[in-house]
């Protein structure tokens, strides 16, 4: 069965360039906006990682990696940030957040990142 | 879970079973009386499922939080929670007052905040007119039918120059590179080679001779003005597009389309994945487009006029537009700079 990986980014070709170079391997969903992407889960979907970017409208990635560490549901599902803002000064106290990539990014190194994210662990569906 | 004490006091309503809750908030409803949020005691029911689907089948409760609440939360409960859906967090004999309240009001303003539309312009996936699937199609078939004539006709011509090739340098008849195309999409590239054998391994050593110089900022485009790498015959041959031909080979394969935006080394494409550029992804990668009929051969044209141009393609193509640039490409081809 293909992992799933939820993509999350205002912008509709950075959505649509990670989706056609992931969906050979995974099962993609996008969402436009943390809000979106949190709807999502919370209609009862998981995915077994989530890639997001910070700078976002009605709810932005700190706001998702945030809500995603307080819920207990949630809190055990990894996050990549994939960013133009510069992350250098910023530091991550959140567990969950696996990878921090900046824009632009080399989509081989992305994809492998994730393959070897995903090969660490089993399906989210599997293991809660 | 410890007694909340509240600053103002709630109205609690304590339920035994799922089917009186279900009863009683149907019966308030038209009353405009909703709870403010909602705690199941998943551990006593076993049921998730079943609970939420009874309270969320109830539109008016669509932006009421609901909480689950656990004695103790095992990876195979969590995993039964949130597939039923519906249960925006969870609380466990552990969760104290003060985070109970956090995720309270954190559920409440998501859930109202849900019930505004978003302010972001598209669809999560946009879907496409049928005038884009016809304008797909036929520029397909155009490309497969030019392409296979073209490749038959200059058939004669592609073996003289491959004979040339191979008696003025040593080194291979075709120069293939991996390109990324439409969508990023990864692919060998077919040109005639017109440098030496070890062009490739030069590059890092001539960056200072870059005509796209952007420092260390910004997208990388590499072209050097009068290359030494060129040979003879490579001079002509890129000064003529003779060097082109091979990839109507890539538009056999569907790697390519007659006309679109260049397809770019790797280095080159990984410099403009961002917001502002990727765009330029989105459009079919070309052995001719906007930008070689509008800029080619000009020295002083920028990264940023040129990602432009890749930008206003993919946003605007058809056929047509596509039959403009294709009567408008044999002026571009006499260049009137050696790049």
């Amino acid at each position: 069965m293909k992992k799933t990986i939820l993509v999350v980014d205002d912008s509709v070709h950075i959505r649509m360039l990670l989706e056609a170079m992931l969906q050979h391997k995974y099962k993609v969903y996008t969402a436009e906006d943390g809000l979106s992407a949190l709807m999502w889960l919370a209609a009862g979907n998981t995915p077994d990682i989530i890639i997001t970017d910070i700078q976002m409208p009605r709810l932005d990635g700190w706001e998702l990696i945030s809500n995603l560490n307080s819920n207990l549901l949630f809190n055990d599902i990894p996050v990549m940030v994939l960013t133009g803002i510069s992350l250098h000064d910023v530091n991550f106290v959140h567990p969950n957040v696996v990878h921090v990539i900046n824009k632009p990014f080399d989509p081989r190194d992305l994809i492998e990142k994730i393959g070897h994210q995903l090969s660490r662990q089993l399906p989210m569906a599997a293991n809660g | 879970m410890q007694r909340m004490q509240p600053d103002r006091p709630d109205r609690l309503l304590v339920v035994s079973s799922i089917h009186s809750a279900a009863k009683i908030l149907r019966d308030q409803l038209p009353m405009d009386v909703k709870p403010s949020y909602i705690i199941c005691n998943i551990s006593s029911t076993g049921r998730p499922a079943e609970l939420v689907k009874q309270i969320r089948s109830l539109d008016a409760l669509a932006d009421v939080p609901m909480f689950g609440y656990v004695q103790q939360l095992t990876p195979e409960l969590r995993q039964q929670i949130r597939s039923a859906g519906g249960i925006d967090n969870l609380v466990t004999a552990e969760t104290s007052v003060d985070e109970f309240i956090s995720i309270r009001d954190q559920a409440i303003r998501l859930r109202s905040l849900a019930t505004k539309p978003a302010q972001t312009t598209g669809d999560i996936k946009p879907r496409r007119a049928p005038s884009a699937y016809v304008n797909h199609y036929v520029k397909r078939g155009i490309d497969i039918l030019a392409a296979g004539t073209g490749l038959l006709i200059l058939s004669p011509l592609l073996l003289l120059i491959a004979a040339l090739i191979k008696l003025e340098s040593k080194g291979p008849v075709f120069y293939i590179s991996r390109r990324a195309g439409q969508r990023y999409r990864i692919f060998n590239f077919y040109k005639f080679r017109t440098m030496v054998n070890d062009a490739d391994q030069q590059v890092k050593n001539m960056a200072h001779l870059n005509q796209y110089d952007t420092g260390d900022k910004g997208p990388v485009f590499f072209k050097i003005s009068n290359d030494p790498r060129v040979t003879r015959l490579g001079s002509f041959l890129r000064n003529s597009s003779l060097d082109e031909i091979p990839q109507l080979l890539n538009v056999l394969l569907g790697h390519m389309s007659l006309v679109g935006n260049r397809p770019l080394p790797l280095y080159e494409a990984a410099s403009l994945t961002t917001d502002s550029y990727c765009g330029r992804f989105m459009a079919p990668a070309g052995l001719t487009g906007l930008w070689q009929v509008k800029k080619r051969g000009k020295k002083d044209m920028s990264v940023e006029e040129r990602i432009k141009l890749d930008i206003e393609y993919a946003q605007k193509h058809t056929v047509l537009f596509d039959m403009w640039i294709l009567a408008s490409t044999p002026n571009a081809l006499l260049q009137k700079d050696n790049v």
